[in-house]
């Protein structure tokens, strides 16, 4: 028997990646700012998305896609809203480009401003994988602790955006703004932070104007390299 | 427990691999994990090792080194290794630092066994 060592060196997610850019850069083209919400289960991403979408009711177009492990619960709230379409994982922690694919599809491939993915409620898995996103938002909520980056540096790392929701528990519960987003700049200095409050429409304003700005921004970008 | 789907893509990528270089056997796939990659070396040993044990490929042994994080500046261009997740040059202090190593799982190298068959260069 003879034995054969084939040097590889590659990153075993180079190909997801490539297609990942690609689906980027057909998105751009068509106008549509992706925008992947990750964080851990309940921490409001459904709320902070039907906020989103009254918000944006007559000013801007815009289409959910939802990773639920289970139930299409969060999909049905989303319905009444916007097109919304349910990814079914069959149970696994995270969404991969493929599901997210299929599910524009799904949705009959809308031209729309905004594509919002809503992973699945898990802040470690999700952190790997590029969805093809040209926004990636990570959501700390107050009930949450404020020593999450700290545990989950690879979410805060790859994040562009951190929106702090349930401002209005804050009074109810040992949750400090500052050392939460001293702690994520410490792993991504240029961690673009928003605090809302989804309940009585606190920060949604901005929130919603800063996810403009970033669609002027890459429409842009896509014009300047074609 | 994306470690599941990581081993799954690894086996994959090992049996293409295998197929290209005409050999019928994987004794070791080699990788490389950082700090930063999210991957739990043991879940991902042990997610390896159950779907390896009857794959066409078996008897396949997963063998995982460790690296650091690494950072460059993007003002004075040092690299640092990060012994935390504190993200700013060693050596100048700044915190625009790209990061350049040990944030991804790394596909080394795959040994095969009844290699003689590569010299149909299936390649
Ligand atoms: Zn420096």
């Amino acid at each position: 028997m003879s034995k054969q060592v084939i040097v590889v060196r590659r990153d075993v997610l180079a190909e997801e990646r490539a297609d990942a850019a690609a689906e980027r850069a057909r998105l751009a083209g068509r106008g549509t700012l992706a925008v992947n919400l990750l964080s851990s289960p309940g921490a409001g991403k459904t709320s902070l998305l039907e906020a989103t979408a009254q918000y944006f009711q007559s000013r801007r177009t815009m289409a959910v896609l939802v990773g639920d492990l289970e139930t299409d619960r969060d999909a049905q709230r989303l319905a009444r809203y916007v097109p919304t379409v349910q990814l079914t994982t069959g149970g696994a922690c995270h969404l991969e480009l493929p599901l997210v694919k299929r599910g524009l599809v799904q949705l009959g491939d809308p031209q729309v401003d905004f594509l919002f993915i809503e992973n699945v409620g898990n802040l470690v898995c999700p952190a790997s994988h590029d969805l093809a996103e040209h926004l990636r938002v990570v959501l700390l909520s107050t009930t949450e602790g404020d020593d999450k980056p700290g545990k989950y540096p690879k979410m805060f790392r790859t994040s562009q955006a951190m929106v702090i929701t349930k401002l209005d528990l804050l009074p109810h519960v040992p949750f400090s703004s500052e050392s939460a987003v001293q702690d994520a700049q410490r792993i991504q200095p240029n961690l673009d932070v928003f605090n809302v409050c989804a309940l009585d429409g606190r920060g949604i304003e901005e929130w919603c104007q800063y996810l403009e700005q970033q669609r002027d921004a890459m429409l842009q970008k896509r014009d300047q390299h074609p | 427990m994306h470690e599941w789907s990581f081993a799954r893509k690894l086996l994959q990528q090992a049996t293409g691999i295998c197929h290209a270089n005409g050999a019928r056997h994987c004794l070791e796939v080699r990788v490389q994990i950082g700090p930063l990659s999210g991957i739990e070396a043991t879940l991902l040993e042990s997610a390896f090792e159950q779907l390896a044990s009857d794959h066409e490929l078996a008897p396949t042994r997963l063998v995982i080194e460790r690296t650091p994080l690494v950072v460059r500046c993007r003002d004075c261009a040092a690299e640092s290794e990060l012994s935390d997740f504190d993200f700013y040059c060693r050596l100048c202090g700044g915190r625009a630092v790209q990061v350049v190593a040990g944030d991804q799982l790394q596909l080394v190298s795959v040994t095969v066994d009844d290699a003689a068959l590569m010299i149909k260069g299936t390649t």
